[in-house]
């Protein structure tokens, strides 16, 4: 019972995020794919956005 | 580094919900001098037109922003201030509470007035440890202390406006449009540039 009620909860935490953990750089923040995914989870979950605009793709290490 | 910082990712994981852009589609990264003099140089925070980091309602309208590059500890407290603003202007589903707009001007004002009297004191440093980017390190010496003053007046100057402002802008509206420190970018071609801003530090020098 135990193990169904802690495979609920992680269901339930990984099922709010539909991003990709990244390997590298970055690795830890869960960034949404777009500014609209982020705005339709942060309206679920009652959050604010932080919309980091950079040169370059941020996975690439851009500036 | 910045978002690579473990106490980055803790906070911004469960209080934000993060998304990037690339204004710059097809930009290419080649200049590694500019980038390895950047952080021995100004490790604790580089404050270019290049980046914006902005804080959102779940509507897109923003009420917060940092322009450039800041260390992890730097960040922290950016994130310490948005989340101040979070709770006074917004309920727990990120509305607006009544009087809401009031209580974040208020909020920026307060902090506009701590950050311009920290930028009269000595800087403390943060940490004093060694650092490492690439293959590179760094300690920080005079220069960290004199990045950091320009960092508590960018932030006074950015609560400045935000105290002034009498509706929260749409994205759009302050995407390309917005305060920094220095004049350093390197988009490409096809980038839609940041409109110029008359009150950089370089430009009250």
């Amino acid at each position: 019972m135990k193990a169904l009620v802690v495979l609920g909860v992680l269901f339930t935490a990984t099922a709010a995020w539909a991003g990709e953990e990244w390997k590298d750089y970055g690795k830890g923040i869960r960034w949404e794919k777009s500014l609209d995914a982020a705005k339709l989870r942060a309206i679920k979950e009652g959050k604010p956005l932080l919309f980091h605009q950079l040169v370059g793709d941020l996975d690439k290490e851009g500036c | 580094m910045t978002f690579s910082n473990q106490k980055v990712a803790e906070v911004v994981n469960a209080n934000f919900v993060p998304a990037w852009f690339n204004r710059s589609p097809g930009f290419k990264n080649t200049d590694d001098a500019a980038e390895k003099s950047i952080f021995q140089g100004a490790s604790e925070a580089f404050l270019t037109k290049n980046i914006c980091t902005f804080v959102l309602t779940p509507d897109g309208k923003v009420f917060h922003y940092i322009a450039g590059y800041v260390s992890p500890e730097l960040f922290l407290r950016f994130l310490e201030d948005a989340l101040a603003l979070r709770r006074a202007g917004f309920d727990q589903w990120m509305i607006q509470k009544p009087g809401g707009l009031e209580s974040l001007r208020k909020l920026h004002a307060e902090r506009a007035a701590a950050y311009e009297t920290e930028a009269k004191s000595t800087p403390k440093l943060c940490g004093t440890e060694e650092r490492s980017y690439r293959d590179l390190t760094h300690r920080h010496g005079d220069a960290c202390a004199w990045q950091l003053g320009e960092t508590w007046r960018y932030l006074g100057r950015v609560h400045r406006f935000w105290e002034k402002t009498a509706r929260l802008p749409a994205l759009d509206d302050v995407r390309y449009k917005y305060l920094y420190g220095n004049n350093f970018s390197e988009e490409g071609q096809g980038a839609i540039p940041i409109a110029s801003d008359p009150t950089t530090m370089r430009g009250l020098r």
